[in-house]
């Protein structure tokens, strides 16, 4: 594997406002704490790698990962996966026409943010879509290599490959596979079945 | 004593345009997200007083719909009883890819 090439130096702090570099340590901070590693940190800051090492060791209390990212894109047609990445992609493309989100990474966050919040995601340990994975997401949109598409069932859109077949597409909900259906099943509950408020 | 159906109504109406006004004031972009409403319209609504919500309210009809109002969604949604915690998540993908623009599924 070839080692990575020296990337030039970014412009030093000097040629930028102390309100401007402010304002990119507070966002790198929001990132950091979300789960951002130094490659996405120094795409989406002008801040330095050294600067960025600094920080995340001082918001995380520990030194950055390193190492090459892992992530494919077939991983998001796994089940989990697929349901995940497609509850955050939707999320961002609401968030990113508001008008008070004027930088796309804005839009990433709070649609992770927001993600984070629904019960199928707190039910694991760690959400099943990380940061980092959702920004590759985006990423991976912008470069074509997918898009949302409707299933033949529920009309609700999932992920899929660019110019998948999508004629007689079924979710993943209403076509699941076999080791999955099982675990679909409403919670047994104590309650009776039909419950009215009028009873 | 038990509620008319226009005591209800308004009812209805004013708690849906103060729960509104709380979730913008609290949060513009997630709250307009959550809510299905254009910017410009949550900008207005955010901004009524008391007095201007308590006139729209004062209505025979209900001010605010239903958003699942579609029979394919709706019986998607609610035939098959799923866990609670995913019927919250396709019930987001529902309403959130409501105000998506058809063009922004198919590219960047």
């Amino acid at each position: 594997m070839p080692k990575e090439e020296q990337k030039p130096l970014k412009p030093t702090s000097k040629a930028r406002s102390i309100l401007q570099e402010g304002d990119e340590i507070a966002l790198a901070v929001r990132m950091i704490k979300l789960g951002a590693r130094l490659q996405l940190l120094d795409k989406e800051t002008s801040l330095s790698m050294g600067r960025l090492s600094r920080l995340y060791h001082e918001v995380m209390g520990r030194s950055p990962s390193k190492g090459m990212l892992p992530y494919s894109i077939d991983w998001f047609m796994t089940w989990h996966a697929n349901l995940h990445a497609t509850l955050f992609y939707s999320l961002y493309l609401t968030i990113r026409k508001q008008p008070g989100i004027n930088k796309d990474i804005e839009a990433i966050i709070r649609a992770y943010e927001m993600y984070l919040e629904h019960e199928e995601v707190k039910v694991d340990e760690e959400p099943v879509l990380s940061f980092m994975r959702a920004w590759m997401l985006t990423r991976f949109f912008r470069s074509n290599a997918l898009q949302l598409a409707p299933c033949t069932s529920c009309s609700i859109s999932f992920i899929t490959h660019k110019h998948a077949l999508i004629k007689d597409y079924k979710c993943g909900i209403c076509n699941p596979p076999i080791r999955i259906a099982a675990s679909l099943d409403k919670e047994k509950t104590t309650d009776t079945e039909s419950d009215s408020v009028y009873a | 004593m038990t509620n008319t159906i226009n005591e209800d109504i308004r009812e209805l109406n004013l708690s849906y345009l103060l729960v509104a006004q709380r979730i913008l004031r609290e949060d513009e972009v997630a709250g307009a997200a959550r809510m299905g409403i254009d910017p410009d319209t949550a900008e207005i609504l955010k901004k009524l007083t008391l007095a201007q919500v308590t006139a729209l309210a004062h209505s025979h009809s209900v001010i605010c719909s239903f958003r699942l109002n579609d029979a394919q969604l709706l019986t998607s949604l609610t035939k098959q009883p799923f866990r609670s915690s995913l019927q919250q998540a396709r019930a987001t993908l529902a309403l959130t890819q409501q105000m998506i623009p058809q063009e922004a599924t198919t590219s960047a």
